[in-house]
């Protein structure tokens, strides 16, 4: 295995300065009259919101922190097999389970990341609001927290199994233009509930929704996460070493 | 010199990340141009608006601001990684074998300049085409109908509620007589602008960058900066009628009748930096051993190598 651990981990701290940056015009402004969850959630998705759908949408101008996380770790799966490939899967005893490992390295990643990303922004945000923070609205963002991992772990993923047929380059551009029309679907399909419903990017707006629908919101992405690890380790499985590298040459 | 750049332009071709791009920019322009159709479908003839107003690349156009998202992972992908790949594949030391360093350099700039403007020009050419194909040529835009109080108002700007040095839409002269050629004329200027970014993508990679993927973060990370200064003298200009606001956005300069507050001399400047910043990578990388350091596929660097 490639470059695991320590220096994989330090590429999740890239979060933070990412997040100031971004937050720069936040942190110029002056305080507001606004509570810091409120601040949060619109900064984290937008000044889109669609009142009367109780929805929000995450809309491009911060599509950055997820792909972000696709550009740093595009190649996390893929680079095994063609940086020493042969030497790795001679050893293990089964790919599926190399896989697995792989897939949860991931997961802690994603998580650390949103993390590191997360507290950022809550403290831009409590520094930005002039009110007290309402401690009974943090379950929002750990529920936040917890669909944005499993967000980023599916678009990971996507990207780490295109970069086997396609190469790192082509993977990024791929998911990054399948996001975008996602993104541009749930926008423009609003008024369809189907498309809230079975899109994960309009399912996102379910934050502020009765409970039921918020245990669809996790429920639905857990379940496309899950599927995608198993398409993963069908194509893991049967991924033909020696005949393919699919990097760009 | 023009055997080294039809040689790479050969190569360029035949490269999927190339076809990706000019296939998925094709896709936009005629899933614009299909998009646009749908939403025209049910208006009235005399309601339809001219087949100007109705191109893509038009700023109120309704997937212009997703284009301008897409458009950052573009201008990567043609030619911008062909060092990065010459070298990792260890085909460098044949190519330089037959040509000179110098030809290698510069047919490599040439041929991504090439590349990432044919990935533009030619889409964004068949979407103006459809639309005059399929739309009137009638004086219906987005923003009123021609000679109306609300047109003029929209054009000189005559209702913006800040102060800027250009009220008015750019070329405005131009856009008065002739719309269609108006519409040509950006789509000439994102080319252009698109190829200037290939080639600085290029030499930054030839400088530091070790991976292909950490490639498409500077345009992105560069035009949300530009967005965020856009939003902070916004800010400014509401607050003080007497500050100028000025637009730094970059992608709003190259968008038919584009938001107001653009800066040309902010403009010169980015293209020139991006002019010299390409020149200067040219000197350094002409100047060091291509085999021993400061890059990534010989010698001690060898290792660094992450795909």
């Amino acid at each position: 295995m490639v470059k695991t651990g320590g220096k994989q981990f330090v590429k999740t701290a890239a979060a933070m300065p990412l997040c100031l940056v971004q937050s720069a015009f936040e942190l110029l402004s002056k305080p507001e009259e606004i509570s810091a969850i409120d601040l949060f959630v619109s900064h984290l998705f937008g000044a889109m919101s669609l009142e009367s759908h109780g929805t929000i949408l995450l809309v491009m101008e911060n599509m950055l922190f997820i792909l972000t996380f696709q550009i740093l770790f595009a190649s996390h799966i893929s680079r095994n097999f063609r940086t020493g490939g042969i030497y790795v899967f001679s050893r293990v005893q089964s790919r599926g389970h190399w896989y697995i490992a792989r897939f949860f390295e991931l997961t802690s990643y994603a998580a650390i990341y949103m993390l590191i990303y997360f507290m950022t922004l809550l403290w831009v945000s409590i520094r930005r609001s002039a009110l007290p923070l309402d401690m009974s609205r943090i379950g929002t963002l750990v529920l936040l927290w917890g669909v944005s991992v499993l967000l980023t772990l599916q678009l990971s993923t996507i990207t780490n199994l295109i970069a086997l047929f396609l190469g790192t380059a082509a993977s990024i551009f791929i998911v990054a233009c399948g996001f975008i029309v996602l993104i541009v679907l749930a926008v423009v399909g609003n008024d369809i509930p189907a498309m809230l419903w079975l899109n994960p990017m309009g399912c996102l707006g379910f934050l502020y929704a009765p409970q039921t629908q918020q245990i669809w919101m996790v429920t639905y992405n857990l379940i496309l996460t899950i599927t995608l690890q198993l398409i993963g380790v069908h194509i893991v499985q049967h991924y033909d070493i020696a005949l393919f590298d699919a990097e760009e040459k | 010199m023009r055997n080294a750049v039809l040689f790479q332009i050969n190569i360029m071709f035949r490269k999927k990340n190339f076809q990706l791009a000019f296939l998925v920019m094709m896709g936009f322009s005629i899933l614009a141009f299909i998009y646009t159709s749908m939403q025209q479908i049910n208006s009235e003839q005399e309601l339809l608006f001219s087949a100007d107003a109705l191109f893509c690349g038009n700023y109120y156009a309704p997937l212009w601001h997703y284009f301008s998202y897409i458009f950052v992972f573009v201008v990567a992908l043609p030619y911008s990684m062909s060092y990065f790949s010459d070298k990792e594949c260890g085909v460098l030391v044949a190519l330089l074998c037959r040509i000179n360093r110098l030809q290698y350099h510069i047919s490599a700039m040439i041929t991504c300049f090439i590349g990432n403007f044919l990935i533009i020009f030619f889409p964004f050419l068949l979407n103006l085409l459809l639309c005059h194909i399929t739309f009137p040529e009638n004086t219906n835009f987005l923003f009123g109908q021609r000679g109306t109080e609300n047109f003029v108002s929209a054009v000189l700007g005559n209702t913006l509620i800040f102060s800027t040095e250009n009220p008015t839409i750019p070329f405005l002269s131009l856009f008065l007589n002739n719309s269609a050629i108006y519409n040509v004329w950006y789509i000439l200027l994102l080319s252009i602008m698109s190829g200037i970014l290939g080639v600085f993508l290029l030499s930054l990679s030839r400088l530091w960058i070790k991976s292909r993927a950490i490639l498409f973060l500077p345009i992105f990370f560069g035009l949300q900066m530009s967005s965020l200064a856009t939003a902070y003298s916004y800010n400014r200009a509401i607050e003080n009628s007497e500050v100028y606001f000025t637009n730094y956005t970059i992608m709003d300069y190259f968008a038919v009748a584009g938001y107001p507050g653009q800066s040309f001399m902010y403009l010169f400047i980015v293209v020139i930096g991006l002019l010299l910043f390409s020149a200067a990578s040219l000197m350094v990388v002409l100047l060091r051993d291509e085999f021993v350091g400061g890059g990534l596929g010989y010698g001690k660097n060898r290792r660094k190598t992450v795909c």
